[in-house]
């Protein structure tokens, strides 16, 4: 059994430290397991597609596991996931053009469920329309729960403009998507048209 | 702002979020009370908000959930690096039996036991490792180079630019001509994103430069460079070149002992052959 189990029940920090000092692997897949779907839901939210998802997913434990002894254990583990998840987005936006995957690869299977899923792809699809800093700050916040602190350190900018960026992408969420009894499908219509 | 004043969306939005403080939560509660208008913008941030919250947050797949695990595992299992000075190099080149059809990797890497490296410790580093091309991985193509070298980052990290390039034998000899001219720009070292100099095809290799190659038999073979981590003494660069010859192979050599005695980094030589 590896170090780290002796510890009980170890934080992500923990975690972490045992593997700067004796390269426990076991370490590693324990956050793996205890972040990976975060971090890939994120990248996935930010990329829109999952090829890419993966690549940033990967990236991000990759640069943990090379950028571990820089961790400053002052600020909490999942703040510093958040940050590299952004930053990977940012770089894989910037060399790849993979078109987002427009629909949840969920089929849905009772009208209920058709319903709520051309609801969400309605919202996707009005993620997409917004500008794409105001985007991640409302992911981070709305669907991630991040607060505005921990967006302001993992996207690099001051507290007031995380303030500006969600209250601006959800007032054009709102227009985009307006009154929630509308058609969920007509920004998907005019995409069409 | 008096209650008396509407609020700005900001600060709906924050107070819909908890993150005002209690000063500014009474005073916004007081102002929400007695207008209407207001508290229709706070309940349309609320709505997409809400919209927002309701999607689903995607997982991994089993086989991607894998693929992840091992490329992380891998990473952290990673040994350190043989690093060859110039001398050792042009030694280590000429004990390498060359084949045809060979695919060869080439970096220029910083030492990744302990940060960036000076020239000297890469050299001490070197004194006992063998002499040897690492043999760790098999590419077969330069989307699978490319896919190694971004999946794991510390194979550039501190790289000014990184590249994998088809180079054929037409293209190689532009690149001879593009090192020789890169040697005369060194003093410069000019920043990413300046244009090329003398050909079209090819910007100068030195000076953090995106080169493009434009060659058979990948004619949409990917080609990437990275924002510059210049650190002031030298750019170090990671470059990746495909050969499909012997006369191919036999002339990157040559290149290859330029590059080291032109820019006195550390390289590390990955070669591998195809099967």
């Amino acid at each position: 059994m590896s170090e780290h189990h002796d510890l009980g029940d170890p934080t992500d920090e923990d975690l972490i430290r045992a593997f700067i000092e004796t390269g426990d692997q076991d370490a590693i897949t324990d956050l793996l397991k205890r972040h990976e779907s975060r971090v890939y839901g994120l990248a996935y939210r930010l990329l829109g597609n999952r090829p890419d998802a993966q690549d940033a997913t990967q990236e991000v434990f990759i640069s943990v596991v090379r950028k571990a002894k820089t961790f400053r254990f002052r600020s909490a583990f999942s703040t510093w996931l958040y940050r590299l998840t952004v930053n990977a987005s940012h770089d894989l936006r910037r060399k790849t053009s993979r078109a987002p995957i427009p629909s949840e690869d969920v089929s849905p299977e009772s009208p209920d469920e058709v319903t709520s899923s051309l609801d969400r792809m309605a919202i996707d699809e009005a993620l997409r329309h917004i500008p794409y800093d105001q985007m991640e700050a409302v992911v981070l916040r709305d669907l991630f729960g991040a607060t505005y602190d921990e967006i302001a350190e993992a996207t690099g900018v001051p507290i007031g403009t995380v303030k500006s960026r969600i209250a601006r992408g959800r007032l054009q969420l709102f227009e985009l998507l307006g009154e929630p009894t509308d058609d969920p499908t007509r920004l998907i219509k005019r995409e069409n048209q | 702002m008096t209650p008396h004043e509407h609020q700005d969306i900001e600060t709906l939005s924050a107070y819909f979020d908890g993150e005002l403080k209690a000063a500014e939560i009474a005073r916004v509660e007081e102002h929400l009370s007695a207008c209407e208008e207001c508290t229709e913008r706070r309940d349309s941030l609320r709505s997409a908000a809400l919209a927002v919250s309701t999607l689903e947050s995607m997982a991994p797949s089993p086989d991607e959930s894998r693929e992840i695990r091992q490329a992380v595992l891998q990473a952290a299992a990673r040994k350190p690096s043989i690093w060859l000075t110039p001398a050792r190099l042009a030694g280590a080149l000429g004990a390498l039996v060359l084949l045809g059809a060979g695919v060869i990797g080439l970096s220029v890497m910083n030492d990744e036991s302990g940060g960036r490296s000076s020239p000297g410790a890469g050299r001490e580093a070197a004194s006992d490792a063998a002499i040897a091309p690492v043999t760790e991985h098999n590419f077969n193509t330069p989307q699978e180079i490319l896919a190694w070298v971004e999946a794991d980052p510390a194979v550039v990290e501190g790289a000014s630019m990184y590249e994998v390039a088809d180079v054929g034998t037409r293209q190689l000899s532009a690149l001879e001509r593009t090192t020789v001219a890169g040697e005369e720009a060194e003093a410069g070292m000019s920043q990413p994103g300046e244009e090329a100099g003398a050909t079209p095809v090819h910007t100068p290799l030195w000076g953090c430069q995106r080169k493009v190659l434009q060659s058979k038999p990948y004619p949409t073979m990917p080609i990437t460079a990275r924002p510059a981590v210049y650190k002031g003494e030298k750019a170090w660069m990671l470059i990746f070149v495909f050969s499909y010859s012997q006369e191919e192979t036999e002339a990157l050599d040559r290149i290859r002992v330029q590059l080291v005695r032109r820019t006195d980094c550390h390289l590390l030589v990955e070669q591998v052959f195809k099967p």
